[in-house]
């Protein structure tokens, strides 16, 4: 059974590859060291594209675009499609999967460099990809017509008013038409279904085809095993098991959690609704409502601050000229890497917890700046220890086979130490900001576990095992 | 194994002869086929493309209490038709038009108030100083009250529509009581304020008994 | 037919049992159950696929058991616990 069934796959293979002829330009063979997760992320995101655009269009179907209809199509969905109920949950965390996945693989690729030359121009393609997903996201979000979506993208256009006169006359009416409801959904819709997925894809084609120019970045170590492998069946297999494995998590969530919509939109339901935008903008939402934003110059200002932080994310390539790739021969850059995400994490969880409150200029000094100072203090005392030594090294009691035939060890060391720094900032600003005896002591708690795992993880890793072989 | 890297890919390719080549083989069909059920699987959501229920689900029937359990006054909390709409059932010690029961005095109402959602209370006659001689279910968050006597109408407050009513029936065998559906208007939430269409009660969440 | 081959192949008919079961439950009413399913499978397809990737090298086992463990929770829950 097994030499003919392995015949006959392999021959169809190779019938079907000839004619199309993709594996002499897209589905070349993969050094063993891009076999990694790391490498993958953004491979998974876009396969979770994929599952968007199939449940998207299985929605599509029955779905009405219309505000009067919107809310009830959605409920028939829910309540009397096969499977109706399951499509709509994995719509909603798949697109919060695509989302997170999207940031994950920005950065892992900053920290990596992999904007470095030559992929100076992947790494704007990619933005634009984030950026469009980001819209996906938000114009997704208003479809149902339930009370917090609509509130939600009232408040946006709100904001999007403060702007100065004619960036904001255009921006509004692309986004909103004359301004009525029935304008804003079918124009909000037809950028979700058609204008963005088409950005997505074209963007995605330009990647695939500058990755198969550049190939796989190369990994910080010199010993990366560099031999090749076949797309297929090989790397065929490794996307495989990667998107199996996410989509099985993916499905047992939806099984577990299925959505569950808030009441249709009324202006007087929505009223004692707090607005609250999706997780994924709550940092910005945040730093909207610190006090020295407050008014229409304010909101100018944090609106141009976003604005600028993304241009620089954007044109990070042309920022940061230097050629290092390792994380740990640009302190510079990493510390501020680590301090950017921290800041963010921190922003979304304050967010998450204050919904509908403002906050005080003092607790945003705290909260904000306290990390920057322990993230930079941490940093200067690990790159001061470290700054004879060029990657670090996996030292001998941590010998998992899959991490020390990973040629990615060292980067798995930085992030595990980053995702501990990361934690205690947390739990420090958190402490600041617990209203009961509970959560501050689990925050000690926290703030003390991450303290010690970051020493262990720095100790252990010691100069001397780099150089006993 | 925890050897160096050059050791290490001396012994790969040592070891790419003795490959177990039937092995080898046998996972791959395996694989093949894994993949063929795993596809198959997900290809079943396309069942989404078939005729819809038309049908809205039935209301459920669930028990809610016996009427040997039931104390004059005292209130039962359960939840119907979904997980996440809770109702106030009472045993109200005289005769109402729309009671169940062998006193025609039990009735049953969504706990959620008409106006903003809150979770109203039962108020036995004579334990408020507004309406002293009516059982009441009163609303804290902006004082609303209902006449629980008379169908949950609006006494006073802010509220614009009344409790929407469970319907009960009675088992005078057995004793139980069971909640069989829901009467205008819709339950907060559900529906466009005020509406008749109760099968919106339906639709939104986890009916409550297996359904 | 050794240990190892006669286990991949029970994986393959759990497989085609869970597939089987799934696709004949109410699809509306078992939508959770669906979705459990499909996520025991697709765990069992991706632990056979770790295992042919990782044909030249030792195998992890605590990855092989982190995924029965998985598939295992995901079908307790499935059968007792979502609708």
């Amino acid at each position: 059974m097994a030499s003919e069934e392995k015949g006959t796959i392999y021959r169809i293979v190779d019938w079907i590859d000839s004619r199309f002829g993709f594996s002499r330009t897209i589905l070349r063979p993969a050094p063993r060291y891009s076999l990694s997760p790391t490498y993958w992320l953004g491979a998974i995101a876009f396969v979770v594209f994929l599952l968007q655009g199939v449940t998207g269009i299985l929605m599509m179907q029955y779905y009405v675009p219309s505000p009067d209809k919107a809310y009830e199509s959605t409920m028939q969905i829910v309540s009397s499609v096969s499977y109706g109920l399951f499509i709509e949950t994995v719509h909603l965390y798949g697109a919060y999967a695509m989302i997170f996945l999207a940031f994950l693989h920005l950065v892992r690729g900053y920290f990596v460099g992999v904007y470095k030359r030559p992929r100076e121009l992947m790494w704007i393609v990619g933005m634009v990809m984030g950026l469009a997903a980001l819209a996906m996201g938000f114009t997704g979000y208003l479809l149902p017509w339930t009370v917090i979506s609509k509130s939600a993208v009232d408040v946006s256009i709100g904001l999007i008013n403060n702007l100065p006169d004619p960036i904001r006359g255009m921006i509004v009416y692309i986004i909103a038409g004359t301004g009525s409801d029935e304008e804003l959904l079918i124009r909000f819709f037809s950028f979700h279904v058609v204008v963005l997925p088409v950005i997505i894809i074209l963007c995605f084609a330009i990647k695939l085809h500058m990755f198969e120019v550049h190939g796989a970045s190369e990994p910080l170590s010199e010993e990366a095993d560099k031999r090749e492998v076949k797309w297929f069946p090989d790397v065929l297999v490794y996307l495989l098991m990667l998107s199996f494995v996410f989509l099985s998590v993916l499905f047992a969530i939806s099984a577990i959690f299925p959505v569950e919509f808030p009441p249709k939109f009324s202006p007087e339901v929505a009223a004692q609704y707090a607005p609250q935008p999706e997780w994924y903008f709550l940092w910005m939402y945040q730093i909207l409502k610190i006090p020295i934003f407050e008014g229409k110059t304010g909101v100018q200002a944090a609106l141009a601050l976003i604005m600028l932080i993304a241009l620089v994310v954007t044109f990070l390539p042309f920022i940061d000229r230097s050629e290092k790739r390792n994380p740990m021969e640009r302190p510079f850059a990493t510390t501020i890497g680590v301090i950017a995400v921290v800041e963010i994490v921190i922003l979304t969880i304050w967010g998450a917890l204050t919904p509908g409150k403002g906050v005080s200029l003092v607790d945003a000094i705290i909260i904000l700046g306290l990390p920057i100072l322990i993230v930079g203090l941490i940093s200067r005392a690990v790159y001061l220890r470290y700054q004879h030594v060029k990657a670090l090294r996996m030292p001998k009691k941590f010998a998992w086979e899959f991490v020390e035939a990973s040629t990615s060890s060292n980067l798995l060391l930085f992030f595990a130490m980053s995702f501990f720094i990361a934690v205690g900032s947390c739990s420090i600003s958190m402490i600041t900001m617990s209203t009961n005896l509970f959560s501050a002591i689990m925050n000690t708690i926290s703030l003390i576990t991450s303290i010690i795992m970051s020493v262990w993880i720095l100790y252990s890793a010691e100069p001397r095992n780099v150089l006993r072989r | 194994m925890s050897s160096t890297a050059e050791e290490k890919t001396v012994m790969k390719v040592a070891e790419e002869e003795v490959i177990n080549e039937s092995r080898r083989n046998f996972l791959k069909s395996m694989a093949f086929l894994s993949a063929v059920f795993a596809f198959s699987g997900i290809l079943g959501i396309v069942r989404a493309l078939g005729p819809i229920q038309m049908k809205i689900p039935e209301w459920p029937r669930i028990k809610v209490a016996n009427i040997k359990d039931l104390k004059e006054k005292e209130p039962i909390i359960f939840n119907y038709p979904l997980e996440s709409t809770p109702n106030i059932l009472v045993k109200l010690g005289k005769r109402v038009t729309n009671g169940v029961g062998p006193d025609e005095d039990i009735v049953a109402y969504s706990q959620i108030c008409q106006h903003l959602g809150c979770m109203v209370r039962f108020m036995p006659a004579g334990s408020s100083k507004e309406f002293p001689d009516r059982d009441l279910f009163y609303c804290p968050c902006h004082a609303g009250f209902y006449d629980a006597d008379d169908g949950a109408k609006i006494l006073a407050g802010p509220p614009l529509y009344p409790l929407p009513p469970v319907k009960l029936e009675y088992d005078s065998s057995t004793g139980d009581i069971y909640a069989v559906g829901m009467g205008p208007p819709v339950i907060f939430g559900k529906g466009p304020p005020g509406s008749t269409e109760v099968w919106r009660d339906l639709i939104g969440g986890k009916l409550v008994g297996g359904g | 037919m050794d240990r190892f081959q006669a286990g991949v192949l029970a994986i393959l008919i759990f497989q085609l049992v869970v597939l089987a079961y799934i696709l004949y439950l109410d699809p509306i009413t078992s939508q959770n159950k669906f979705a459990a399913g499909l996520s025991a499978e697709l765990a069992a397809s991706a632990l056979i696929f770790y295992l042919y990737k990782n044909i030249r090298e030792d195998y992890d086992q605590e990855w092989i058991a982190a995924g029965i463990a998985f598939i295992a929770l995901v079908i307790l829950l499935m059968i007792f616990y979502v609708r």
